[in-house]
């Protein structure tokens, strides 16, 4: 799977999925749990503000400074023993990953969830090398085990299934033949799949900071999967995003606790691993090799762009558990890996307007995303500025372009806006009839297809407004006409 | 052996470009955060509290076993926290400080099999017998108040499956190495880096049983890691 995964055009999509009760029903659920759950571990700590700040300061600073860290993490993690590899585009990072499992003859790979290998397309390049990959999150493990579903969520992948579809799929596919009980199904998975980790060759991972001052990477998970992918396979390589680093640990505390109150409402989760480099000469587990992986694919280009801003993200979805849009619509309609607000800025940056270009109208701009974001990423500013920039560069519908045209053209002269608005007073009440327009086309027609027009009376509003006092029917009318009346017997 | 680099000189060469700079891979001082909440949590508790605040986590949020007890009274403990969980086989971590408190002679003579992590065996042996045990007992580094923490740092006679492969997982914790939260852990691992030693290649921060709640949100304890987790702090050490 790439960045991608549907070619479903997008208002078919989210039809589609609005069909969907339990999807729908099951994200609005989780968006309620998983939103109050985040405040209240934000309440709890009483200065939450404090600590977006210095998340911001924090990623800004290793933003503008990012040469530089990159340098050091990459000298720290070649002392340790380690080898990095700083790949410009995805081929570069995917073609580099065939190598090694060219090179080791490696069978058998097992990952731990990564957002930045499924945008990389990383499982079909180990695939065609006769190697199996198995995703060991769980929920990432659902969806590859159901012919590769798509993910809805970035932190809970398999959001919009419920158990019963689950046993289903695991009934089909790996001959399950228990309950729908969650923790039986757990069970389950955890005696199939545990051989696998003992006999992998490789284990790949993400990287949700790495640390420069040690050349460490950090995962943060609850499973135990990554502590098992980095501890047995005799080969560990880590995919990072070339911006998710921290100066130090101390950074590190900071951008942890921020992270994980935001993703799971808990101080901290499960598991935080720091792993430096491959295991030491005498220990006797942990990788014998070590790959770093650090990736660009697009993201130097948003870092020179007006879009810097959404490289601060540490990847917690608190902005897709808060969004209005995402709660209606589920995260598969967004056609990306990336869902929600985040989905909707980093989509069209890394992927192209050419996919992506209907994610940032997916989107009220209730500015909600802005307020729960740790790292006080102005989202939905950003939403606004993709929208803005389609405009200028012309990738909008051409109707909608003609008619902002013409609303301009007319705005522009008050004679022609006077007289367009009197027109339109007079035509609308013959065309609308029972809430309806005879030819329901474009943003109309998708307005009136759950509501109805306003029966207009004939009068632009304008026109209304100035003779509102003579109105005697109107409230203001009444109240002017009584005054002036109380007024003249005095 | 050191490892090695690719691709580094043009990649952060264009980087730079992109920051609309020259590269610069020296001299860049970290900004002090404009706040210090984090060094407010718990700043004025004793061991006493903060080890009170950190049962009182695991036993509530964690679905953990936590125990408090005096050195003289730890075979004991661990006597009946390993037959609560049925324990068959059990690993030890090869730690001079469980040597030291005899933890794995007094476990030998009450369950029989016990194994303890020996760097004079193979890689597989070990690690075989990690994934037969049903208990695993490690002695934490560092444990954190605020998130029920155990720290683990590995190293040749501390292997990382110790506390992954078995069920179960058993933590021993002096009290007087109980912080109030991460920021005193990784200052520790960051005086480390900055003296220029090289950290242990695992860090752990371990906050109960390995979990999930990726079925309709429900949580599930016990995925691929532990699905049990006993704290036993040491209130005289």
């Amino acid at each position: 799977m790439s960045m991608k995964t549907s070619d479903v055009i997008f208002k078919q999509r989210i039809k589609e999925q609005m069909q969907d009760g339990f999807m729908r029903k099951s994200v609005a659920n989780a968006q309620e749990r998983m939103f109050t759950n985040r405040q209240l571990a934000a309440d709890k700590l009483g200065n939450w503000d404090e600590w977006r700040e210095n998340g911001m300061e924090i990623r800004n600073h290793v933003l503008d400074n990012l040469d530089y860290y990159l340098h050091q993490l990459s000298e720290n993690v070649q002392k340790t023993g380690g080898h990095v590899f700083f790949a410009e585009t995805a081929q570069q990072a995917t073609d580099y990953i065939e190598n090694i499992i060219k090179e080791k003859d490696a069978k058998k790979v097992v990952k731990s969830k990564s957002m930045v290998t499924e945008e990389i397309g990383l499982n079909e390049v180990i695939q065609r090398n006769n190697c199996e990959v198995i995703e060991t999150d769980l929920g990432e493990y659902i969806l590859q085990v159901d012919d590769c579903d798509p993910p809805s969520h970035i932190v809970v992948p398999a959001l919009h299934k419920n158990r019963e579809q689950i046993r289903g799929v695991f009934e089909d596919k790996i001959g399950y033949k228990g309950s729908s009980d969650p923790e039986e199904m757990t069970r389950f998975v955890r005696e199939h799949i545990r051989h696998d980790f003992i006999e992998a060759d490789i284990g790949i991972t993400g990287c949700n900071f790495a640390v420069a001052e040690s050349g460490s990477i950090s995962l943060v998970t609850n499973e135990g999967n990554a502590r098992l992918a980095t501890s047995l396979p005799k080969v560990h390589i880590a995919v990072m995003g070339m911006e998710r680093i921290v100066p130090t640990f101390e950074e590190l505390d900071i951008m942890v606790s921020l992270l994980c109150r935001s993703a799971v409402g808990l101080p901290l989760t499960g598991y935080v691993t720091a792993i430096t480099g491959p295991r030491e000469s005498n220990d006797m587990d942990g990788a014998e090799e070590f790959h770093l992986v650090i990736l660009d694919n697009g993201r130097s280009d948003i870092l020179a762009s007006e879009f810097k801003d959404i490289l601060r993200c540490i990847r917690c979805a608190a902005c897709v558990n808060t969004c209005p849009a995402y709660r209606h619509i589920g995260g598969q309609s967004y056609g990306s890996i990336y869902s929600g607000p985040i989905g909707a800025v980093l989509s069209p940056l890394l992927g192209g307007y050419d996919d992506f270009q209907d994610l940032p109208y997916a989107c009220s701009l209730c500015q909600g995303c802005n307020d729960v974001c740790p790292v006080k990423i102005p989202l939905s500013d950003l939403i606004l500025k993709h929208r803005e920039k389609m405009v200028i560069k012309k990738i909008t519908p051409l109707a909608e372009r003609l008619t902002v045209s013409a609303f301009n053209y007319l705005n522009a002269s008050p004679k022609l806006w006077n007289m367009s608005m009197k027109i339109g007073g007079k035509v609308a009440p013959k065309v609308i009839k029972d809430g309806k327009l005879p030819i329901n086309v474009g943003a109309v027609a998708e307005w009136t297809e759950a509501r109805d027009l306003p029966q207009p009376d004939g009068e632009s509003f304008r026109s209304w407004f100035a003779n509102r006092d003579n109105d005697t029917t109107s409230v203001t009318g009444i109240v002017k006409a009584k005054v002036k009346a109380n007024k003249s017997e005095k | 052996m050191q490892g090695k680099i690719h691709n580094r000189d043009t990649f952060l060469g264009s980087l730079a470009k992109k920051l609309g700079r020259e590269l610069n891979t020296q001299g860049v001082e970290r900004p002090s955060l404009p706040h210090r909440p984090h060094h407010d949590v718990m700043a004025d508790f004793n061991q006493q509290q903060l080890a009170d605040v950190f049962l009182e986590y695991t036993k509530n949020n964690l679905g953990s076993l936590g125990v408090s007890c005096n050195k003289d009274e730890l075979h004991e403990t661990l006597t009946s926290i390993c037959t609560g969980f049925n324990a068959g086989k059990i690993v030890v971590s090869g730690d001079r400080r469980l040597a030291e408190l005899q933890v794995t002679n007094h476990l030998k003579l009450q369950f029989g099999d016990v194994y303890t992590w020996d760097t004079d065996q193979a890689h597989d042996i070990n690690i075989k017998q990690a994934e037969q045990a049903k208990v695993g007992i490690v002695f934490a580094e560092q444990a954190l108040a605020e998130s029920g923490t155990m720290v683990l740092h590995s190293a040749a006679t501390h292997g990382r499956s110790v506390s992954l492969l078995p069920e179960t997982s058993v933590f021993l914790i002096p009290q007087s190495k109980i912080v109030p939260r991460m920021t005193q852990a990784t200052k520790r691992l960051h005086d480390k880096a900055q003296a220029g030693e090289r950290l242990p290649s695992c860090v752990n921060f371990i906050s109960g049983p390995s979990s999930t709640a990726d079925i309709e949100l429900i949580k599930v304890i016990g995925v691929h890691g532990p699905i049990h987790a006993a704290y036993v702090v040491i209130a005289d050490m």
